[in-house]
């Protein structure tokens, strides 16, 4: 029972010991049949107090969880309209305007910050382009000093890391903005057999055992440059969070890819993981772009991907729609 | 050789053109659209790099005229446009490569000799560098006149370290060079250590270790006197 039912409660055992006690004083030899008289009316109306108060929390409450569970929807990269039905409270209609001003304001100002992004990163190349060619040309004049030489050598490391940045910020506004219009039908296992013959020497290097178990043929509709990107992500990240004698795994059933490897426990949580610029920080220097990149190929061909570590084993598994 | 140069940001032009003429190409530049359709319609070149957003036009024009009117030039693409069509585009069209911003000189310079070599039509395909013999098609290499066994990837930095030689080619140029775009050089610096170390080995075993000098931190070089 909530307050306002108290409250009824309350009034209604007030009202009936007022009604008694009336009843008493005025009419002391009829007092059973006044009571009644009194008591009745009292009852029924408190009764039906209760029952229109009670609908009117439940709808109020129905508004409530309308409401929450439209936000809870809400994704600021789907490009659908949020939409709260009219209803009979003018509050809330005035609540849900005021959401759907705030939530087109948001999403004005994350396109605009997109947009930011990706012009910055656009005109940040010519710039890092100057800058690794001058530092190419110094290292190459005569009679530099070893501590020269170390200098130019940490400018270009961190100019490529720039660079590199750069290019997954790129790619990233590229995914997002949906710019990859070369569908087609391409087979999971080639796309995968391609890039381990790619990365044939880091496994080699490492001694990693690879493990293929390849079912029938998985065919998606997808960009093979986004497909290439991502099985290039996901081994690379398998490769380099790998042990030494460690393995990978990858099994095909249906349309499900099971990708799993050896490696160190994560220190950061898994939800966390797609997050942009998280990273594993017992390698230093990695990029923390690489998964949210996975994220966005999985969010747009509406593949579903999750993770799981067990018994020291790292597992994503993708299910394609 | 005579090489064109179409860039309208004028220190990546210098850039290039100092790094060209140090190769002992002739070098000549343009900074616009129009200047590069004027250079193209009045002279011959043996190269042509070609930038695609250029103040004007688009490069691609350029590309396209120099496919029609003087199919023997060699033209690059350098391009800060990464998209696949970009790319597509261009190579369908009859460029002969395509360099992504921002890249390295050295990487432009090695992709000017293999497609020069394979324009000119060499009746061998082999790089000479002192003792050392790459044949390019068979992907073989003599040191001293003994055969040297390489793993694919050690013959791909050995031919990256002679195009580019006396000079000193930086290990992100090489993991760029080996594993394409997608590879983070931090992740990379290790292979290419180990493949370095690898091919030295093999150098030292025939007398030929000393071509191989490391810069310490930044990267290898390969000499020649």
């Amino acid at each position: 029972m909530n307050k306002v039912n108290w409250l009824y409660a309350a009034i209604s055992i007030a009202a009936i010991f007022v009604g008694l006690g009336l009843a008493g004083y005025f009419f002391p030899q009829h007092f059973f049949p006044a009571a009644l008289i009194v008591l009745l009316p009292v009852m029924i109306l408190s009764i039906g107090f209760q029952k229109i108060t009670n609908r009117r929390i439940d709808g109020l409450r129905n508004q409530l969880t309308q409401i929450i569970s439209t936000l809870e929807a809400f994704d600021l990269d789907e490009p659908k309209k949020v939409i709260f039905n009219k209803t009979s409270y003018p509050l809330f209609n005035e609540l849900n305007e005021n959401i759907l001003e705030l939530i087109e304001r948001i999403r004005s100002n994350y396109h605009a910050n997109q947009q930011f992004t990706q012009n910055a990163s656009h005109e940040l190349q010519t710039p890092l382009a100057i800058i690794k060619g001058h530092v190419e040309i110094l290292l190459n004049s005569p009679n530099l000093k070893e501590k020269e030489v170390d200098s130019l050598g940490v400018i270009l490391q961190n100019t490529n890391r720039l660079a590199r940045l750069n290019h997954a910020l790129i790619l990233l506004s590229k995914i997002e903005n949906n710019r990859y219009f070369d569908v087609e039908t391409i087979t999971i296992q080639q796309v995968i057999r391609d890039i381990l013959a790619n990365f044939k020497d880091l496994i080699d290097l490492q001694e990693i055992k690879i493990e293929e178990h390849y079912g029938i043929d998985l065919d998606v509709e997808m960009s093979e440059t986004l497909a290439e990107i991502l099985f290039a992500n996901l081994f690379q990240n398998a490769i380099r969070y790998n042990v030494e004698d460690g393995f990978i795994r990858i099994q095909i059933e249906g349309r499900k890819v099971n990708i799993s490897n050896s490696g160190e426990v994560l220190k950061i949580p898994p939800t966390r993981l797609f997050k942009r610029f998280k990273r594993e920080s017992t390698v230093e220097e990695s990029l923390g772009l690489g998964l949210s990149i996975v994220k966005r190929i999985c969010d747009l061909y509406e593949i579903e991907i999750t993770y799981l570590h067990q018994h020291g084993i790292h597992q994503l598994i993708l299910v394609f729609p | 050789m005579k090489v064109l140069i179409v860039e309208d940001e004028q220190e990546l032009l210098e850039l290039m053109l100092r790094y060209m003429k140090r190769e002992g190409y002739i070098c000549e530049q343009a900074h616009t659209y129009k200047e590069g359709y004027k250079k193209i319609n009045n002279y011959k070149y043996d190269c042509a790099v070609i930038d695609l957003n250029l103040p004007g036009g688009d490069g691609l024009k350029l590309i396209e005229i120099l496919r029609k009117e003087m199919p023997t030039t060699a033209t690059i693409i350098i391009s800060a446009r990464n998209t696949l069509d970009d790319r597509i585009n261009g190579l369908e069209i009859g460029a002969d490569d395509y360099l992504t911003k921002p890249f390295n000189l050295s990487e432009l310079n090695a992709r000017i000799k293999a497609i020069m070599r394979r324009k000119t039509n060499q009746m061998t395909n082999e790089l000479i560098f002192k003792n050392l013999l790459i044949d390019l098609d068979k992907r073989t290499v003599l040191a001293n006149e003994h055969s040297l066994k390489l793993t694919k990837k050690e013959f791909d930095i050995l031919v990256y370290l002679a195009r580019n030689k006396n000079r000193v080619v930086t290990k992100d140029s090489i993991a760029e060079y080996l594993w394409g775009d997608y590879m983070d050089d931090a992740f990379s610096y290790d292979f290419i250590y180990a493949h370095v170390k690898n091919l030295r080995k093999k150098l030292v075993q025939n007398n030929c270790g000393d071509y191989l000098q490391t810069v310490y931190g930044v990267g290898y070089k390969f000499i020649s006197n």
